[in-house]
């Protein structure tokens, strides 16, 4: 049966983001992807308070970024975590986008490398506690309480392969029926070639989502949300949506400056659709069910999710409960 | 109308309409771009007084309603106009 989860962006106070996760296990969804960026409050820290207010739901860490945290304490940080709430830790890897990384002054290197090998230490820490690459050794003096799967977050093709081919699950940032139908089947790919069974793989749509009767509205509190999304699309993507890369270095000045008003004039309303799902409500099932239909085993409805959170997040459980009902 | 005038009306209200517009006030709110605007201990006092089901309380429509006039304060005075023409203060 397919999974559905809401993602929380801990860019807003321990208040808020605590308030809204217990609304979401209320409301009976399944988990919450916590979204990482060193611009917002750490996940890690974040999801330790919310795994002891909450009693249901599981956690996912994600996108979770080797470049600005060791892959060592990642599987350290992430073992302390199931002793607080075992069985109801996920982490989610990636390589994260370059844009970001540069200003806070870290060179994206290699980045399949440097995933497959992050995911290489950290699975070994938690299940055997030691792991020895090159020269890195590492150990954990502690047992991890519960098991925990580790997701790939992709969105080029290389990418989406590897995690066919190591992942628990693949995290896709997609949101689009086209990308995502290419995105699943890159995925089938990496899995085919190592002779894994996509049934073993746990596939979520991770879906940018701005639902509102006014559709104005909804593209308006899309709009940053796509911003990053464009920063971080591989230029095979960019062509198909012809944005040029001088587009793109001004959208990343305009972020870099945090002068968010000046984005509605770089980015249209066109735009904002291709990359986010923007609907009336009565819409979503429809859109949903199609991504099912792909294959995806599990639905993560991302932020922004509406000009009014409250009502999209009790509009988007209506929606799980119809298409539960119909399976 | 300020926060004090609002509380004047709220206490006019019908239960069910208190919990109408505490939902409301809460949406807004929880959808503010302005939180950092909010103290935390005020934030705190909210999600306490939801998460206990007290959102019919009097003082509860009133933390929310001084949070909303300060993180959306445009918002704020639509919603007041709205509530002062419905109750006729």
């Amino acid at each position: 049966m397919t999974v559905f989860s809401i993602e929380v962006v801990p860019k807003d106070p321990l208040w808020k983001i605590d308030l809204l996760t217990y609304i979401i296990e209320k409301l009976g969804f399944s988990g919450i992807w916590l979204s990482e960026h060193p611009h917002n409050r750490s996940s890690f820290i974040t999801s330790s308070h919310l795994l002891k207010r909450t009693s249901r739901i599981w956690i996912g860490l994600g996108v979770i970024n080797p470049y600005t945290i060791n892959p060592f304490v990642i599987a350290q940080l992430t073992a302390s975590l199931t002793e607080l709430a075992p069985n109801r830790v996920k982490i989610a890897i990636g390589a994260g986008d370059k844009t970001t990384l540069e200003s806070i002054g870290i060179e994206r290197i290699k980045p399949l490398e440097k995933i497959r090998e992050t995911i290489t230490i950290i699975r070994a820490l938690l299940t055997e506690k030691q792991v020895t690459i090159g020269q890195a050794h590492g150990r954990l003096d502690f047992n991890p309480r519960s098991r925990v799967s580790i997701y790939v977050g992709a969105q080029g093709p290389r990418m989406l392969q590897q995690g066919g081919e190591i992942g628990d699950g693949v995290l896709v940032n997609y949101s689009d029926l086209e990308d995502l139908k290419w995105a699943y089947g890159e995925v089938k790919k990496g899995a085919e070639r190592v002779n894994r069974s996509m049934e073993d793989i746990d596939v979520a749509a991770y879906l940018t989502i701005s639902i509102d009767e006014d559709l104005e509205k909804a593209i308006k509190t899309a709009t940053p949300y796509t911003a990053y999304i464009l920063c971080g699309l591989p230029s095979n993507i960019l062509e198909g949506l012809n944005i040029r890369e001088e587009e793109i270095a001004c959208i990343r000045e305009v972020i870099r400056k945090a002068d968010w008003l000046k984005l509605y004039s770089l980015i249209s309303p066109e735009i904002v659709k291709k990359l986010a799902i923007i609907c009336r409500p009565e819409k979503l099932k429809e859109t949903i069910e199609d991504i099912i239909k792909i294959g995806y085993n599990q639905i993560v409805f991302g932020a922004p999710l509406g000009p009014r959170i409250l009502q999209s997040l009790k509009k988007i459980r209506e929606v799980v409960n119809e298409i539960h009902r119909v399976c | 109308m300020d926060v004090t005038g609002f509380i004047k009306v709220v206490e006019r209200l019908s239960i069910q309409k208190r919990l109408e517009l505490a939902e409301e006030l809460l949406d807004i709110l929880l959808s503010s771009v302005n939180l950092e605007r909010i103290q935390d201990d005020i934030g705190w006092k909210i999600n306490e007084a939801y998460r206990e089901g007290k959102l019919s309380n009097v003082e509860f429509l009133g933390e929310i309603a001084y949070a909303v006039s300060i993180a959306e304060p445009s918002k704020f005075r639509k919603m007041v106009e709205r509530l002062g023409s419905e109750v006729r203060v």
